[in-house]
């Protein structure tokens, strides 16, 4: 498909506020074609049922090495093409299934509850300091980034003293603005420095006290997994954990703080903070460009023709704005029942930590609002900087009083 | 299709949970809205169902269960 006189992709958002073509292009033609980076023309999906139907289906490739994958920028599909050996997120079904099924275990509804007391401490101990130190507090660099770092960490098994690296260059490989090199190489020096840790560890393979240790045991010492491979899955983990729950964090204490009602809104309790949370992934959703795909052969979508080797772009924050399934979609309402956002995607690659991200939030969100309810913004939202270079939406700093 | 399912004695009205392992990605969203009705194995991080749902509030969680599986592993079965 050539692309020549097509809109280009991706549009200007402004604020919360998704691109304005979206809802555009939902209203007239829910699949739509559009213009990528490297000029080829990818179809767009913006209707909450038909994002749903391409997540679901299997003639829709997630591997970037597939003819057609819609290219956002040269640089982010270089930084894709360039990672070896592939994580599962990015490989199809049957080797999908089997790479990925090696991990759920990990995540299952019983274990992240029993981190628990662990996320709670956390949360505690930044609370302290953030008390101590006084008003007015950085909620994105003194809460929302260390939080979710720590926890990930703890459970993986990465090196505290490691931290301040691995946030450093996970916030520059989601980078869109940066151009293909700053990404790459921030990716390349995360593997070496994972793999180094790996190879540490491998000294001492009977300790399952983390991922990194269960992972070497179980999978690396039999031979099931070779090294490459476990410091990729390594990796994933530690960026899945770092960039999104951060943003999520910050975004959706900022949507709160400009409601009247403020930290309030969370007093009735713990069903008040889960629809709070659901609210914000919902109404953030803030990976802009998931949703990525390739079709490995021909499919008819909403009554369209796609064409095997043609782009598509099933578009998760448009589908989460989508009026047929979430009415007033473009008010933050945290009371609503966002039941069925498409925030952790759907399909078969649905998010395999949403149970940790949403008991981080939940942990956050009703402790903020215990200590803190009276918190309020300590500027004016006009003087928030928004990052719009990047692939996970969010502000440079969330400056706070209490 | 490799399955799990469970049935009490003397729920013969009630049709059973049947999840399709093949397709079950251990997403965790059955246990989150229905964890009397499913578990998820310590093993492998699948899905396990439990007991049928018997009253209607146990139904309307079964339900909301099987709506939030992102790839629709879960149905009801009427035995003969």
């Amino acid at each position: 498909m050539s692309g020549a006189l097509l809109p280009r992709f991706p549009f200007q958002r402004s604020g919360f506020a998704p691109p304005a073509e979206y809802a555009v292009f939902r209203d007239r033609a829910p699949v739509t074609r559009v213009r990528m980076a490297d000029g080829a023309a990818a179809w767009l999906v913006t209707s909450h049922d038909l994002v749903r139907q391409v997540l679901s289906d299997p003639r829709f490739s997630t591997n970037p090495l597939t003819p057609g994958y819609p290219a956002v920028t040269l640089g982010r599909v270089d930084l894709l093409k360039a990672e070896v050996p592939q994580t599962f997120i990015r490989l199809d079904p049957p080797k999908h299934t089997e790479v990925r099924r090696m991990f759920t275990r990990e995540f299952t509804f019983a274990r992240v509850n029993e981190m628990k007391p662990r996320i709670e401490a956390v949360v505690g101990r930044l609370l302290d300091a953030i008390e101590q130190r006084g008003a007015p507090a950085d909620f994105f660099g003194d809460f929302a980034v260390p939080f979710p770092t720590t926890v990930t960490s703890g459970f993986l098994g990465i090196p505290e003293a490691d931290h301040l690296f691995f946030q450093e260059r996970s916030r520059t490989r989601v980078a869109l603005d940066l151009g293909p090199d700053a990404p790459i190489e921030a990716a390349r020096q995360m593997r070496a420095r994972i793999e180094a840790i790996l190879i540490a560890r491998l000294a001492a393979t009977e300790d399952r006290a983390d991922l990194i240790g269960r992972m070497l045991a179980d999978y690396v010492v039999p031979g099931t997994m070779t090294l490459d491979e476990a410091a990729a899955t390594l990796e994933l983990f530690m960026m899945a954990g770092h960039e999104t729950t951060a943003n999520m964090l910050t975004l959706g204490l900022l949507s709160l703080l400009i409601d009247p009602r403020g930290l309030g809104a969370l007093a009735e309790g713990e069903s008040a903070v889960r629809n709070a949370v659901e609210e914000m992934l919902r109404y953030h959703s803030i990976v802009q460009y998931n949703g990525l795909r390739a079709a490995l052969e021909d499919a008819d979508i909403g009554g369209v023709a796609i064409r095997k080797g043609d782009g598509v772009i099933a578009l998760i924050n448009a589908a989460n704005r989508d009026p047929a399934m979430f009415p007033d979609p473009d008010r933050f309402d945290p009371t609503r029942d966002a039941t069925g956002h498409l925030g952790f995607s759907y399909g078969p690659h649905q998010c395999l930590g949403q149970g940790l991200a949403r008991l981080e939030m939940r942990v956050a969100f009703a402790e903020l609002a215990r200590r803190m309810p009276r918190m309020r913004l300590a500027v004016g939202v006009d003087e928030l900087v928004f990052r719009y270079g990047s692939l996970v939406h969010g502000v440079d700093r969330l400056p706070i009083a209490w | 299709m490799a399955s799990t399912g469970c049935r009490s004695p003397g729920d013969a009205a009630m049709p059973r949970i049947l999840i399709d392992r093949t397709r079950c990605i251990g997403a965790g969203q059955c246990v989150a809205n229905a964890a009397d009705h499913f578990t998820q194995s310590a093993e492998d991080g699948l899905s396990v169902a439990l007991a049928p749902a018997t009253t209607a509030v146990q139904r309307v969680a079964v339900e909301r269960a099987m709506a939030a599986c992102p790839v629709q592993a879960i149905s009801l079965i009427d035995d003969p």
